[in-house]
């Protein structure tokens, strides 16, 4: 999936005629390839972007990022808050963490979601209530998004 | 047989003994450090690139917009000293904390830097660092432990954010990081970066120079300026903070395995040593029980 940016991928970005979209968690590199749109949760909405897009930097929330890549691959990932940075046709997304929907286990998310929401009923010393409460969006969001195609 | 050789044999297998531990500890480190590289270099990348980022955004706008940006006269610096939990990794911990304090002495002397004079704060991860420092004279401010050997981001992150308080409400005025760089699994080397405030000159001047980066394009920022900072800097905080104990464990465990890998070594020799001597020692009381027999025969006739 991480394909790497070489000359003709360089031609393609030069010629408008596709985007680099580059995504990266602090856990290592999530996708890197050549596509035609990509539609980010940002913190004022839900936006696209196409090639010769203007230079653009915002926050993202978490939510659901749709890639479709230039051979025609529609990826959707559940993604952590972060940055997007947009500029000379590359797209750099730096999240908290991403996931491939159809890769989230429903289960284990709903499991997660219990927990997180156990801890958070009977706060005590131990328990890291911003942790908890972390956990539990991001169970949310697994749920929301996960499973479907 | 001779008195000695029972000792001997006594000591070799001590040696064996001892070389076990440190070959089974060897690989431990190996094991470690494996997934530890592994952790470390996927999150420099990330590091990096965040940094790009605060330093085209940061470079672009008016310095005033976030307070990390801000420029003040440095009365007090915080050190924050990377070291480890445990010991039995060579010269790791003593050659970071020679380094700490060859980097607080030099901010005492000379100000060639603005900070001629200013107050040192030391912030200690890691038990060795804490024993290493107290040793020397220092005085610690603050020091954690179990987060270096328990790395998790969430605590890592309250440790930032706590620094980051410390500089917000004036407590320091430069926050600096002390830890040993992981280069490669052939050289570490002891830095100090400071991280805040925030210098985005010093960001754009680590950039790599790629053919379609710059920083004025006039970038569209969402929200806007000031909260996208206000969100992007502290993030980068404890990005940094996260990969410079990253860094530094991986620096910790290729120097614990290199410090096994000589003990198991010396073991070795030892162990060829004493079997020599053992041997000759063996050979000896022989020889002389022959002689002795021979001897009494010779007697006899």
């Amino acid at each position: 999936m991480a394909a790497t940016l070489g000359t003709t991928e360089k031609q393609a970005l030069a010629d408008n005629k596709a985007l680099w979209v580059e995504m990266r968690s602090p856990d290592g590199p999530i996708f890197a390839g050549l596509c035609r749109t990509v539609i980010v949760p940002g913190t004022k909405g839900t936006f696209g972007v196409l090639v010769r897009h203007a230079p653009l930097m915002s926050s993202l929330e978490v939510g659901l990022t749709k890639v479709s890549t230039s051979d025609g691959q529609e990826l959707r990932f559940v993604t952590g808050g972060g940055f997007v940075e947009v500029q000379n046709n590359r797209v750099l997304l730096l999240v908290d963490f991403a996931e491939p929907t159809d890769a989230i286990d429903l289960v284990r998310a709903q499991d997660a979601l219990n927990r997180a929401k156990a801890r958070l009923r009977n706060p005590s010393e131990e328990v890291d209530v911003a942790r908890a409460e972390a956990a539990m969006q991001r169970a949310t969001t697994r749920l929301r998004f996960g499973g479907k195609a | 047989m001779a008195k000695g050789t029972k000792e001997l044999k006594q000591r070799i297998t001590g040696v064996k003994n001892i070389q076990q531990i440190t070959s089974a500890m060897e690989m431990v480190a190996t094991q470690k450090l494996k997934r530890l590289q592994g952790r470390a270099e996927s999150a420099r990348p990330f590091a990096e690139k965040i940094q790009e980022m605060v330093g085209r955004l940061a470079g672009s706008v008016s310095r005033d917009l976030s307070p990390l940006l801000g420029e003040r006269d440095v009365e007090t610096t915080t050190n924050l000293v990377i070291t480890s939990d445990k010991g039995m990794c060579g010269g790791y911990n003593s050659n970071l904390v020679r380094f700490a304090m060859a980097t607080l002495k030099a901010d005492g002397a000379d100000g060639a830097d603005g900070a001629q004079g200013s107050e040192q704060k030391l912030n200690v991860l890691g038990r060795k660092g804490d024993i290493l420092l107290r040793a020397r004279g220092y005085t610690l401010d603050t020091k954690y432990d179990d987060v270096v050997e328990k790395l998790d981001f969430t605590r890592v992150r309250g440790l930032a954010r706590e620094l980051v308080a410390d500089f917000l409400e004036g407590r320091t005025d430069r926050l600096r990081l002390i830890y040993t760089a992981f280069l490669s699994t052939a050289r570490q080397s002891p830095v100090a970066v400071t991280i805040l405030p925030i210098d985005p000159a010093e960001l754009i001047a680590n950039d790599e120079g790629d053919d379609a980066v710059s920083a004025d394009l006039g970038f569209i920022v969402e929200p806007d300026d000031e909260s996208l900072l206000k969100e992007l800097l502290p993030k980068f905080l404890e990005i940094k903070v996260y990969s410079a104990i990253l860094e530094s464990l991986a620096s910790e465990f290729t120097a614990r395995r290199n410090a096994m890998k000589q003990a198991t070594d010396a073991a070795d020799d030892m162990i060829s040593a004493l079997t020599r001597q053992y041997n000759r020692a063996r050979q000896e009381s022989i020889t002389s029980e022959l002689l002795e027999v021979s001897s009494g025969a010779e007697a006899l006739k």
